[in-house]
């Protein structure tokens, strides 16, 4: 019914023939596949429809993302929620956006990163667990996520008044550049512990000269971009 | 630390926008650079006080949940203002909320992680989600959420109802003999005397006159209320009686 990443085949690929072996080969076709697809397609699903075997089908993978990701190419392939996809290059959004007529993306909210931030760590999570943690209705950030399709309902957790548990979706991984939920950024690399760093501000303040104080905050969410890097 | 600020002085107040109370909490504790762990909570309480009225006078909307923030910090600073009794085992009023803030603090951060992994790749673009041209007759499989669901069946709803609006709506009248005993009661507590017959014939529902007449009936068994004719057929009045009777003993002991 719902087998969406692969809409034909898959099931009927007679066991006992032979696959392909040469990644050379197949890799036109599996070009193909990929440019014409609107999500990131499983290996898995690449080596059936290809009657390839797996080893091919990730050697071929390979060698496409050598000869993609070049300075020279104004799109490459990269893996992303388990799958592999073409994307362009970052520096042609001005030229996209220009030539879609976007004037700006759709933007995540400060409150919306929070809640998606605590249902992606803590999943499945109810809606009460997520208030507990931010001190402050989230019932429309979540109706904002869903609408984004961030997020999804997971079953219902057996206490009273039976809330709805939350997961992140597959769009998640991808609009984060994750392959699966054990690539999100370690919550201990991010536990540089405020209490820490201000401490160290101010042996580093009493140390040098008296004005130098103020530390930007946008430094320091840089620093943590960099540390998670997400194009590999 | 806070001593380079003269005594009294309140941070310059800039209001930027706020997730939550944590998240001004946190705010607080930055600007001032002090540590979660150990918050000054006096000079903290204050400054989060002048916030909340500060965002009131720019007719922000103050959500209650910064509100029932302040009446907390207001609490804990007065838990740490008592003596403690002796052999009593040393609790920091503060622990509770340290240890909520701390982990607001770590989300607050894969937050910002997130916000820059998404300002990052924000610029890359793939094919979009596009209709495949198929011959006609051959279905195509969705996948659809819950909330694709939801969102059909809300559209279907609302267009069911626009497309048949409701029809004369017939309410189901409802008559009780209390309300109409009250009812006489005050209107002969206002007038003595009224000519019943008509007061019936005025009525706009069978129901409604039979109801009425058997709550005059009630009222003359218990002597509150009496009736009488001039002659055979003629109008028949009511009037109160002397006894002493109030509405009250009617709302005591009749079902509505």
């Amino acid at each position: 019914m719902s087998e969406t990443q692969a809409p034909a085949a898959v099931a009927e690929a007679p066991e006992a023939a032979p696959r392909e072996t040469s990644a050379a080969k197949i890799l036109p076709a599996l070009e193909a596949l990929l440019f014409s697809s609107p999500t990131p397609v499983r290996e898995k699903d690449l080596a059936d429809l290809l009657e390839a075997t797996p080893k091919a089908v990730a050697q071929a993978l390979e060698t496409l993302a050598e000869r993609t990701d070049l300075p020279e190419r104004g799109v490459r392939v990269e893996k992303v929620a388990g799958g592999w996809r073409f994307v362009t290059r970052p520096e042609f959004d001005s030229l996209l956006r220009k030539f879609h007529e976007v004037t700006e993306r759709s933007r995540l909210s400060l409150a919306a990163l929070e809640t998606l931030a605590i249902i992606a760590y803590r999943q499945p999570i109810t809606l009460p667990e997520i208030q507990d943690v931010r001190g402050v209705n989230s019932s429309s950030v979540l109706k904002t996520l869903f609408e984004k399709k961030l997020i999804s309902t997971a079953g219902k957790k057996p206490v009273v008044g039976t809330p709805f548990f939350y997961r992140t979706t597959q769009d998640f991984l991808v609009r984060f550049g994750l392959n699966d939920l054990a690539e999100l950024p370690k919550p201990e690399d991010l536990d540089a512990d405020l209490a820490a760093t201000v401490e160290a501000r101010e042996i580093a303040a009493v140390t040098a000269e008296p004005t130098a104080i103020h530390v930007d905050p946008e430094e320091e969410s840089e620093a943590e971009a960099d540390g998670t890097s997400v194009e590999e | 630390m806070a001593d380079e600020q003269p005594q009294g002085a309140l941070p310059p107040i800039d209001i930027p926008a706020f997730s939550g109370p944590m998240d001004l909490l946190l705010h607080l504790i930055r600007i001032n650079e002090v540590s979660i762990t150990d918050i000054p909570i006096f000079e903290i309480t204050e400054q989060y006080t002048a916030y909340l009225d500060a965002m009131r006078e720019l007719d922000l909307d103050v959500a209650s949940e910064y509100v029932a923030m302040a009446a907390e910090l207001i609490y804990i600073k007065s838990k740490m203002l008592l003596p403690r009794a002796p052999g009593q085992p040393e609790e920091d009023p503060r622990a509770d909320l340290v240890e909520r803030l701390l982990e607001y603090e770590k989300f607050k951060r894969s937050a910002e992680t997130l916000h820059a992994i998404d300002t990052l790749r924000g610029g890359l673009w793939a094919r979009p989600e596009t209709e495949v041209p198929r011959a006609e007759g051959q279905d195509e499989t969705l996948e659809v959420s819950l909330f694709d669901l939801i969102e059909a069946f809300r559209g279907v709803s609302e267009n069911y109802r626009l497309a048949h609006p409701p029809a004369l709506a017939i309410h189901h009248l409802r008559f009780s003999v209390k309300d109409k005993m009250l009812e006489l009661l005050s209107r002969l507590d206002e007038n003595r005397t009224m000519p019943l017959l008509e007061f019936l014939g005025q009525m706009r529902y069978r129901a409604e006159a039979v109801t009425t007449f058997l709550a005059c009936l009630e009222l003359i068994r218990l002597g509150a209320v009496r009736a009488f004719q001039a002659r055979p057929f003629a109008e028949i009045h009511a009037s109160r009686t002397e006894a002493a009777f109030s509405a009250d003993q009617i709302r005591d002991n009749y079902a509505d």
